[in-house]
């Protein structure tokens, strides 16, 4: 069986010649949740971009499912992925019911379908549908409108999701209820689903704060200056001696480390 | 007043009209132009800065220059509410054309990112996202396009297109000023009418989608 993503030798070369992402190879397999960690302007966003198409190698190829992105219909491709991002981008004219049923509704399913299954999703990420359906995003907190961004992406029930820096502009405290909603999410597998194993996501979670890396992922890729630095299983992460990896790791325990005697 | 009313009313009243279908037609035509161009330069913003250059000249040109201008066009100069409606969709282009091209690229780019990622084609994407979000400013620019046309439509008279210029221009000849206000009172109402009523439209379009 193909990974469900594969990168070969991807690089991104921009006109001015700077080199976002240089010779990046990593497969990730069905159902599993990849973090690719790294600073601002490390290329992760750049990287996961290309998955769906919304950006392009100058090098390399990019398959999704066996095959080159580039080799498949990027509408259809597209509608098969789940894209989360830190700036929600709910569509601010529509109520959350809609927002959510967007994908369905350009797939063309009929309406009490979808609708249906948009109220069964917001009941699923903790939005009643008899309280928020109706409302526009405008009237959402933070959270809930990460909340609504991921039912949405869940929609159309894709086997990849992606999502980049998802909870990374919530507080601490709404970020780590986000978390547990994702992780339940990931590991129940839905009530609706004829084959359970189906809704098996494989993710691909951009983020640059550690403990949500290690919390979610099983495996995680630290990327520094366009290149992987680390790729490791989660659980062995923090004992790499890689130094990249320790002064990652340094730089986010300083806290904890500061209050030691 | 009353003596006056019954020997010009139903002039008045032509001249409305005539003042009407001059701005309504060229108004049709300048959306019917103006809103597709806007939406192919967000497409291809390289193209905005020189088109929006031009469509920016040509509202600098004096109005009774550009009658002139038309004049001695063959197939325009025989009808001369054909010069008018060339004219008039040419100096309303701009406000349509700008607003359109800034009320798509004024969106949030997240919003238009995610429509993207999430498989919408082209066409989906302009018309359920982008034309929807955009709708305020582009009625705003057909506002304003419609309030320039009324009253540039009363220069419209001097190449004898008709129009409520016609009392303006004769009130002026023959140093009557009530002919004048015949002519200039209908027309600023003309103005406020279709602004109000535009304006209306655009306050139930913003009012509707809480932003």
């Amino acid at each position: 069986m193909p990974a469900a993503i594969a990168f070969e030798d991807v690089s991104l070369t921009l006109p001015q010649g700077r080199v976002l992402l240089d010779r990046v190879s990593l497969a990730l397999e069905a159902g599993t949740v990849t973090a690719i960690l790294g600073r601002s302007g490390s290329g992760k966003t750049t990287l996961l971009r290309m998955v769906n198409r919304m950006a392009r190698p100058t090098a390399g190829t990019v398959c999704v499912g066996g095959t080159d992105v580039f080799q498949q219909d990027v509408i259809a491709l597209r509608r098969g992925i789940g894209y989360v991002i830190q700036e929600t981008g709910l569509f601010p004219h529509w109520n959350i019911e809609r927002n959510v049923q967007i994908v369905p509704e350009v797939q063309g399913i009929a309406r009490p379908e979808r609708t249906a299954r948009a109220h069964e999703l917001l009941a699923r990420v903790g939005l009643p549908p008899e309280s928020f359906a109706r409302r526009h995003p405008a009237e959402l907190s933070g959270g809930q409108r990460q909340r609504v961004g991921l039912a949405r992406a869940l929609a159309a029930d894709p086997a990849i999701l992606l999502m980049d820096e998802p909870f990374g502009a919530l507080d601490p405290l709404t970020r780590g209820e986000m978390q547990d909603l994702l992780r339940a999410l990931l590991v129940q597998p839905e009530q609706t689903q004829p084959h359970p194993s189906q809704s098996q996501k494989t993710v691909l979670l951009v983020t640059h704060d550690l403990d949500e890396a290690l919390y979610l992922a099983d495996r995680v890729v630290l990327l520094e200056q366009g290149r992987i630095a680390a790729d490791l299983p989660a659980a062995q992460f923090l004992a790499s001696p890689l130094p990249e990896v320790q002064a990652y790791v340094r730089a986010f325990h300083r806290g904890a480390r500061e209050q030691q005697p | 007043m009353s003596q006056f009313l019954s020997q010009y009313g139903s002039q008045i009243v032509t001249l409305t009209l005539e003042h009407l279908w001059l701005t309504g037609a060229a108004m049709l035509f300048a959306a019917s132009i103006g809103v597709p161009t806007g939406i192919a330069l967000t497409r291809r913003p390289r193209w905005a800065g020189p088109v929006l250059a031009v469509a920016n000249v040509i509202q600098t040109i004096p109005s009774l220059a550009l009658f002139g201008f038309l004049l001695p066009l063959p197939w325009l100069g025989e009808r001369a509410a054909r010069i008018a409606i060339v004219a008039l969709t040419a100096y309303a282009l701009l406000p349509i054309l700008r607003n359109t091209y800034a009320g798509i690229q004024g969106i949030d780019p997240a919003v238009v990112q995610v429509a993207r990622a999430l498989g919408l084609t082209g066409r989906q994407r302009l018309f359920k996202i982008e034309l929807p979000l955009a709708a305020p400013v582009i009625l705003a620019g057909l506002r304003t396009a419609t309030v320039i046309c009324v009253g540039i439509a009363t220069i419209a008279a001097a190449v004898g297109a008709g129009g409520l210029g016609e009392l303006i221009f004769e009130g002026v000849a023959s140093v009557d000023n009530r002919l004048v206000l015949a002519g200039a009172i209908p027309a600023a109402l003309l103005a406020l009418a279709a602004d109000g009523l535009l304006g209306l439209l655009e306050r139930w379009m913003t009012v509707r989608r809480p932003q």
